[in-house]
């Protein structure tokens, strides 16, 4: 019922996309067609899509390494606290956002940091806090004997990390992957405003199309694009790691 | 006579916030071939004995010396010694055969051979049929003899087992003790193994260190740390609950048990002693047997406490209580009176401060 519930809505999107009228009060569309799409590649879909995978991938190319830095250094022991180190580096969540990407923002013209990278950096910064919170959940569950058993079976402690514990903690670095990469690829306030308006990402089209009348259509492919996309980099991000695994 | 394949001298080590040292030990040796049993109770330093000698803790003061070559420096991985946990801890991300090799695939030289290795280790402890299964679908046992096969397929100097059939049924236990006695045959491997099972020890170990407090009571035969131990301590954490006190004069222990004649191993000198002896040491004997030169004597029973197919009797001999643990079938009544046999062999005497 839950999933019927859930999928219902989905729908109408999914006629949308193939449809070329849909006039009301008709249930079905009135007639079938490519015209979405059409629309949505002339208005520079494809490289909105290919921007908002570079941000997804950038902030999570930043957010998690340094994620995964900071949650080795605290450390597995729930005892071992670092309060002010960690204040800091969850400030992003108490800070209201508005403060901290107009702080960015002017920042970032004043130093002629280019858009696209301070829009990135500012995403990491705020997908960071979530990160460390998901790895180290996990983390603080990690039973040094793996290391341990990784050293003792030749690895030196730089090659038990690769090797043997981002292995035994794929599933954690694989959520907060995927959740940085969200954070960077559905993000709207920050793009306009960091951005300056000149980054144009899936999340800026779809804005754009909505805004205006008749593109139902159009909106369709976006939304259906912006689900699609991040869907098949979950799977891509499980694939890559469990092959990773099986070649270490 | 041959230079011990592994020696501790002098080691100090302390945990760091820690205000005592978690280990004090004065000399600890592992003849090659031989397997050394370190036994004692829980938190008395053993698992962190075996942690020093793998090199996941460093000493902070002594020498640890592997066949002659002083190791206290390296780090485990350039310390050829194998360790095997309570646990099996098999890569949840890795095959059977996978996490075999692992090992081999780590030190870069026998890569290409990796998988052949592997599959002769898992050979070695009857696993080969299970090479491409996933470990979390093997058993308890299945897992520690994976686990044990990793250790071995990297040919350690030394294999340190931490309790490796803790967690076991007993069932599993038997056969897993068996495998480590093949192995040891079959390999001559040297071996250091923790248990907290004296029958354990007894049965796969050639010699014993018994510790408390991160310090050795005393090392020796499992027969001679049961049987002789050098002082009252060893005598209680090996579990002995017999302690009459009395005094040794011309041959002749007088004491509430009575005045029994000694052999001449056991008359090194007059004074006040303590004798003790293991619970499963005296025999129940009746009347028309007793004769004067046998360490005799009677007494009341008091508790009696069914112990698996064994029987746990407290006597009461005058002012002490004896504690005797039978595996006779008679049925016993509290208040019976009871005749006990003590061999010369199960007597030990110590001196009493």
């Amino acid at each position: 019922m839950l999933g019927l519930a859930l999928l219902l809505p989905l729908i109408p999107i999914g006629l949308w996309l193939f449809a070329s009228r849909w006039p009301y009060p008709r249930i079905f569309p009135k007639s079938f067609g490519l015209h979405g799409w059409e629309v949505f590649r002339q208005s520079g879909g494809a490289s909105a899509i290919l921007t908002s995978l570079e941000i997804g991938f950038f902030v999570a190319l930043i957010a998690v390494p340094v994620a995964l830095s900071v949650v080795f250094y605290l450390g597995a022991d729930p005892r071992r606290s670092h309060p002010f180190l960690e204040l800091l580096l969850f400030s992003p969540v108490f800070i209201p956002p508005f403060v901290l990407v107009m702080g960015v923002s002017v920042a970032s013209i004043t130093l002629g940091i280019p858009e696209i990278l301070a829009t990135v950096l500012t995403l990491a910064t705020l997908a960071l806090p979530y990160a460390i919170y998901v790895i180290r959940a996990a983390y603080r569950n990690y039973d040094s004997r793996w290391d341990d058993i990784g050293q003792l079976l030749g690895l030196n402690s730089r090659r038990t990390v690769v090797r043997v514990r981002l292995p035994m903690l794929l599933g954690p670095i694989s959520a907060a992957t995927l959740m940085a990469l969200l954070i960077g690829w559905s993000d709207y306030i920050v793009t306009v405003i960091v951005g300056g308006g000149r980054v144009n990402s899936l999340p800026m089209l779809l804005a754009g199309t909505a805004t205006s009348a008749g593109n139902d259509s159009t909106l369709s492919v976006i939304v259906t694009v912006g689900i699609a996309i991040p869907i098949l980099l979950l799977l891509i991000i499980k694939f890559v790691f469990k092959l990773g695994n099986r070649k270490s | 006579m041959t230079a011990p394949i592994l020696e501790l001298q002098d080691i100090s080590f302390t945990y760091p916030g820690e205000p005592s040292p978690a280990i004090q030990l004065d000399t600890l040796k592992l003849e090659s071939g031989e397997t050394l049993a370190l036994i004692g109770s829980s938190g008395g330093g053993k698992t962190t004995v075996l942690r020093l000698i793998s090199g996941l803790q460093r000493v902070q003061s002594g020498s640890i010396r592997l066949d002659g070559n002083e190791i206290g420096h390296l780090p485990p991985e350039e310390r050829g010694i194998g360790l095997v946990f309570q646990s099996p801890m098999l890569f949840p991300f890795l095959n059977t055969v996978e996490n075999v090799s692992f090992g081999i695939r780590s030190s870069r030289k026998l890569k290409r051979q990796s998988h052949e290795l592997a599959m002769a280790g898992l050979d070695l402890v009857g696993m080969a049929d299970f090479a491409s299964r996933g470990v979390q679908t093997l058993s308890g046992g299945q897992a520690q003899r994976v686990a044990l096969a990793r250790a071995l397929v990297l040919e350690p100097k030394v294999l340190l087992l931490d309790e490796p059939l803790a967690s076991l049924d007993v069932d599993i236990r038997s056969e897993m003790q068996e495998l480590i006695l093949e192995l040891k045959r079959n390999l001559g491997m040297s071996l250091i193994l923790v248990t907290h099972d004296q029958r354990e020890a007894s049965l796969l170990s050639d010699s014993a260190a018994l510790f408390k407090d991160g310090r050795v009571l005393q090392i020796g035969t499992m027969t001679q740390l049961l049987k002789r131990p050098q002082t009252l301590e060893v005598y209680r954490t090996m579990g002995g609950v017999n302690e009459i006190s009395g005094r040794i004069n011309a041959g002749t222990f007088s004491s509430t048990l009575g005045e029994f004649f000694l052999s001449p191993s056991h008359q090194s000198g007059d004074g006040k002693v303590i004798l003790v002896f293991r619970q499963e040491a005296p025999q129940l004997v009746n009347n028309q047997m007793m004769t004067e030169e046998d360490f005799r004597f009677s007494g009341r029973l008091g508790a009696i406490r069914k112990v698996g197919y064994r029987t746990e009797l407290s006597v009461e001999v005058g002012s002490e209580k004896v504690v005797v643990e039978s595996t006779s079938t008679s049925a016993f009544q509290e208040g019976q009176e009871i005749n006990l046999q003590l061999s010369q062999a199960d007597l030990c005497f110590l001196p009493r401060s």
